[in-house]
């Protein structure tokens, strides 16, 4: 699997992911449900310690409003409504079968 | 763009160039996997050597279901000339050395992957119109 613990957050003096989430996500909750269905699928940058956030089409965008505002603060991103899959790694791309897949990113 | 499959392990290879605050860009091959839907992902090591800045963090889902947080780091990206700037996120696994493509990375290239004959074609729509 490709997130586990092997990798402590301490050892490498990275902020606890853990306690910084649980202190966004009670922001994002608080935002309540008519805000979320109404912008779900955009991305919400909240700066957690003020509790402002910032609406982007992209992840990029809406982290780059939020950097604007607070340079130096580590910024909370997810989308809205919906929680971004990352497959990485769990299926591997040995296909001995002979079809072939066309995606149009 | 370079794309092709590893011989070695079978799998759908796409080479981009990769930079942090530091000047040089580093050419990396990643892994394109199509049930990544965000933009890419890269091993701390990659993260170190191009001085990526960490500027984020957010909850991602995995195959298995579950969800974690992953931190993001502002990585340019170069694509057959053009540069995109993308957060990407960290594979906090050192036993993965190497990068993984997302579908957002590559908007707006098409591309087609035949694993009979391993074979990978990326490609604009200007690009196949012509053809057809």
């Amino acid at each position: 699997m490709m997130y586990n613990d092997n990798m402590s957050d301490a050892k490498y003096n990275l902020p606890n992911l853990d306690q910084l989430s649980d202190k966004a996500s009670s922001i994002y909750m608080s935002l309540g449900e008519e805000f979320i269905s109404s912008n779900e699928g955009k991305f919400i940058a909240i700066e957690i310690e003020s509790g402002d956030y910032f609406l982007g089409e992209t992840r990029e965008e809406a982290v780059a409003k939020a950097k604007q505002k607070y340079p130096s603060k580590i910024i909370f991103i997810r989308r809205i409504g919906v929680v971004e899959k990352l497959q990485q790694h769990s299926a591997p791309f040995n296909y001995s079968g002979g079809y072939s897949h066309a995606c149009v990113f | 763009m370079h794309a092709y499959f590893d011989a070695q392990d079978g799998s759908p290879k796409v080479v981009i160039k990769i930079r942090g605050t530091k000047r040089n860009y580093k050419e990396v091959a990643g892994l394109l996997d199509t049930g990544h839907n965000g933009s890419l992902s890269l091993p701390i090591l990659d993260l170190i050597a191009i001085g990526a800045k960490m500027e984020s963090f957010g909850p991602v889902g995995l195959a298995d279901g579950s969800t974690t947080n992953v931190f993001y780091f502002s990585v340019s990206v170069e694509i057959d000339g053009t540069v995109k700037k993308v957060q990407a996120s960290m594979i906090s696994n050192p036993g993965i050395r190497e990068p993984i493509i997302g579908l957002e990375l590559l908007s707006p290239y098409i591309a087609y992957i035949d694993f009979g004959k391993k074979r990978i074609i990326l490609t604009t729509e200007a690009e196949l119109k012509k053809t057809i």
